[in-house]
C-alpha cells in the first residue's frame, strides 16, 4: 500500500481519493480514462467497498451489453438524395437557404412505383395495446408521431400533413405569372380537390377503422392468406415491424406469467420481452396500415397510417393484432384492400389462443 | 469509413458558398460529414433507415441554418473541422426529438437489417434479444439526457470513441466531456435498473 513509490503526496492524494466512493469515477475508471492516481485510488476503494464493487458490476454489464452496437452497417449515402431535394425545393421558387422555414416540408415525395420502395424498407409502428391512450392521440393528433413513422415508412420523410401542406404550397406559389384569377381558380380547384380526397379517404378510414368489433370487417370476405405470429399468453404486443414487404416480427411483453407459454428463454416473472417472426403471403403487399385491435373482443383500439396505398396499388396490405387480453395470447393478423372491397384474414383462422 | 481530407480554410470557404445558395458546395460538405454522422446516427437510432432520413434532415436543415452559422471557438473544437460541432447539434437534436416521440420499434428494426439488404437468418439467433436489450437501455437512457449528454454517451458507450477524439469533435473541452459521459452513465444505469426487474433487488 505505502510501498507506492514513497511519494508522500501521491500517498496523500490516493488516500483522499481512496476514501471516496467511485460511482462518479466509474465511467472514467471503465473506460480507461482515469489517470494512474486515479486509478490506484478507485482500486483500492472497490477493495474495500462492496456497494461500489456492485456499481462497477453493473457498469461493466452495461458496457458489455452497448458494445454490439457499435457494428452496426452504416446506410447508403445522403449526399444525391440531399442534393436532389435541395434542387427540388429551388425548382419550385424557393431561392436558396434563406426562404423556406423548414426543407422538408417543401419536398414534394416522389412516389415512383407502386410496389414497396426499393430498399423495401417499410416498417409497421409500436403497437402498445395496453396504452391506448397513445393511439387515440396518435389518431386525434398525428403529426409528431406520424413524422416519427412516416421517415421509416416509405421512401418520403414528410407527414401526410406535411405533404398537403406541399402540395398547397405548391399549388398557391406555383405559376406566379399566371395572375390572381388563375390562381383563384386553382386555388378553389384545389379546395374541391381535397376535400374530395379528404371524403373518399375519410370514408375509407373509417371502413378500416372500424374492426372486428365494428360493422365493416364482420362483412369481409376471408382468405386463405397468412400472416401470423402468436405470441404467448398473458403478453401485450409491443412492436410490430415489417423487415421486408412480406415478413416481419412480433415483439411482445409477457406480463408477469409464471406460466406464461413459451416466452423468451430468459423469461422469469416481470415484463419480458418475446420475440415472434411473422410471414404474410408473398406479394399480398404493396401499401401498408397498421390496424391494431386490443382488448374484450378486439374492438379497435386505433389505427394509423404506415403508407398509404398508391393509386395503382390493387392490394396493400393491412395488420392487425387481435386477442390481447390477459391469457389469451396476442395474435397478429392480416388483410387486404382491393380497391373499394376488403378481404380479411385473421382471426378467423383460428389462431387466437 | 473515410474522412476526407479537408482543411478548415476549405471547409469555411465551402460553407461561405453554400451559405449563399451554392448546393455544389454544400454537395462537398455533405460527402465529407456523411459518413460521421450516418456512423453516429446509425449507432444512435439503431436503424440504418431512420438514421439515413435523419441525416438528410439534419444536412436540409443545417443548409437552411448555414447563413446564420458563426465559426465555433477554434481553441477547443477540431481545427480542421469546424463545422463538426454545430452539425453533430443538429443530427443529435434530430435524432433524439425521433427517439422521445417515438418508440421501440426503431431498435427493432435496426437489428434486422444489413446494408445489403434483408437479413433473415441472423435476426433469428439468441443474440437478437440482447440486442434489442441494448437498444431499449439506450432509448431509454437517451430520453432523459440533453443533447450534449446523449451525443457523449453513444460516442463513448457506443461507439467506444476516447474523451479526446469526443472533445473535439463536439467542440467541448476534455473535462467538459468527462462529466457528461459520467451523466450518460448514471442515466444508463437508471434505466439498466428499470428494465431489469432482478437489478432492482
Amino acid at each position: 500500500m505505502s510501498e507506492h513509490n514513497g511519494h508522500m503526496p501521491f500517498e496523500v492524494g490516493l488516500r483522499n481519493l481512496a476514501s471516496r466512493h467511485v460511482d462518479d469515477r466509474l465511467a472514467a475508471y471503465t473506460g480507461g480514462e482515469c489517470s494512474e492516481l486515479e486509478r490506484v485510488a478507485i482500486e483500492r476503494h472497490l477493495d474495500a467497498c462492496a456497494a461500489c464493487r456492485a456499481a462497477l458490476d453493473e457498469t461493466l454489464r452495461i458496457r458489455a451489453l452497448l458494445a454490439p452496437l457499435a457494428t452496426q452497417s452504416t446506410p447508403m449515402s445522403v449526399a444525391d438524395s440531399v442534393l436532389a431535394r435541395l434542387a427540388t425545393s429551388t425548382g419550385e421558387g424557393s431561392a436558396g437557404p434563406h426562404i423556406a422555414e423548414s426543407a422538408t416540408a417543401e419536398v414534394i415525395p416522389q412516389h415512383t412505383d407502386c410496389p414497396v420502395s426499393p430498399t423495401g424498407d417499410v416498417s409497421l409502428p409500436v403497437a402498445r395495446p395496453e396504452a391506448s391512450s397513445s393511439w387515440r392521440r396518435r389518431e386525434g393528433a398525428p403529426e409528431r408521431d406520424t413524422t416519427a413513422m412516416e421517415r421509416h415508412t416509405s421512401t418520403s420523410t414528410q407527414t401526410p400533413a406535411q405533404r398537403g401542406h406541399a402540395w398547397r404550397n405548391r399549388i398557391t406559389c406555383g405559376a406566379p405569372e399566371s395572375g390572381g384569377r388563375l390562381r383563384s381558380f386553382a386555388t378553389v380547384a384545389a379546395v374541391v380537390l381535397i376535400a374530395l380526397g379528404a371524403g373518399i379517404f375519410g370514408l375509407m378510414s373509417h371502413r378500416t377503422t372500424l374492426g372486428p368489433g365494428g360493422q365493416p370487417l364482420a362483412t369481409v370476405t376471408a382468405l386463405a392468406q397468412n400472416v401470423s405470429a402468436d405470441l404467448p399468453a398473458n403478453s401485450t404486443l409491443a412492436d410490430i415491424s415489417m423487415d421486408s414487404p412480406t415478413d416481419g416480427w412480433a415483439v411482445g411483453t409477457v406480463n408477469n406469467a409464471p406460466n406464461g407459454g413459451g416466452g423468451s428463454k430468459n423469461e422469469r416473472g416481470g415484463q419480458r420481452h418475446c420475440v415472434r417472426p411473422w410471414r404474410a403471403q408473398r406479394g399480398a403487399s404493396h401499401g401498408f396500415r397498421a390496424l391494431v385491435h386490443s382488448g374484450r373482443g378486439c374492438r379497435a383500439a386505433g389505427h394509423q397510417r404506415v403508407r398509404s396505398g398508391h393509386s395503382g396499388c390493387q392490394r396493400p396490405l393491412y395488420l392487425g393484432l387481435s386477442g390481447t387480453r390477459p391469457g389469451h395470447g396476442a395474435h397478429l393478423f392480416g388483410f387486404t384492400w382491393q380497391r373499394h372491397q376488403q378481404s380479411h384474414h385473421g382471426p378467423a383462422s383460428g389462431r387466437d389462443h | 469509413m473515410v474522412e476526407k481530407a479537408m482543411d478548415a480554410h476549405d471547409e469555411l470557404t465551402l460553407a461561405e458558398h453554400a451559405a449563399r445558395g451554392d448546393h455544389a458546395a454544400f454537395g462537398a460538405l455533405v460527402r465529407a460529414y456523411e459518413p460521421l454522422l450516418l456512423a453516429y446516427l446509425v449507432q444512435m437510432l439503431g436503424n440504418p433507415k431512420a438514421a439515413r432520413d435523419t441525416a438528410q434532415e439534419t444536412f436540409l436543415a443545417a443548409f437552411q441554418a448555414l447563413p446564420r452559422w458563426r465559426p465555433p471557438d477554434a481553441a477547443r473544437a477540431d481545427p480542421s473541422r469546424p463545422l463538426s460541432p454545430w452539425l453533430y447539434r443538429i443530427a443529435t437534436n434530430k435524432a433524439l426529438s425521433l427517439l422521445r416521440s417515438g418508440s421501440g420499434r426503431l431498435a427493432i428494426v435496426a437489428t434486422m437489417r444489413t446494408s445489403a439488404g434483408y437479413s433473415s437468418t441472423e435476426v433469428m439467433t439468441s443474440g437478437f434479444e440482447e440486442r434489442y436489450a441494448a437498444r431499449e437501455l439506450l432509448r431509454s437512457a437517451l430520453r432523459h439526457l440533453s443533447e450534449q449528454d446523449a451525443a457523449c454517451l453513444v460516442l463513448h458507450y457506443v461507439a467506444g470513441e476516447r474523451y479526446g477524439e469526443i472533445a473535439s469533435r463536439l467542440g467541448l473541452t476534455g473535462e467538459a466531456v468527462r462529466k457528461r459521459v459520467s451523466r450518460g452513465l448514471r442515466a444508463l444505469r437508471a434505466a439498466y435498473t428499470a428494465l431489469d426487474p432482478e437489478a432492482r433487488r
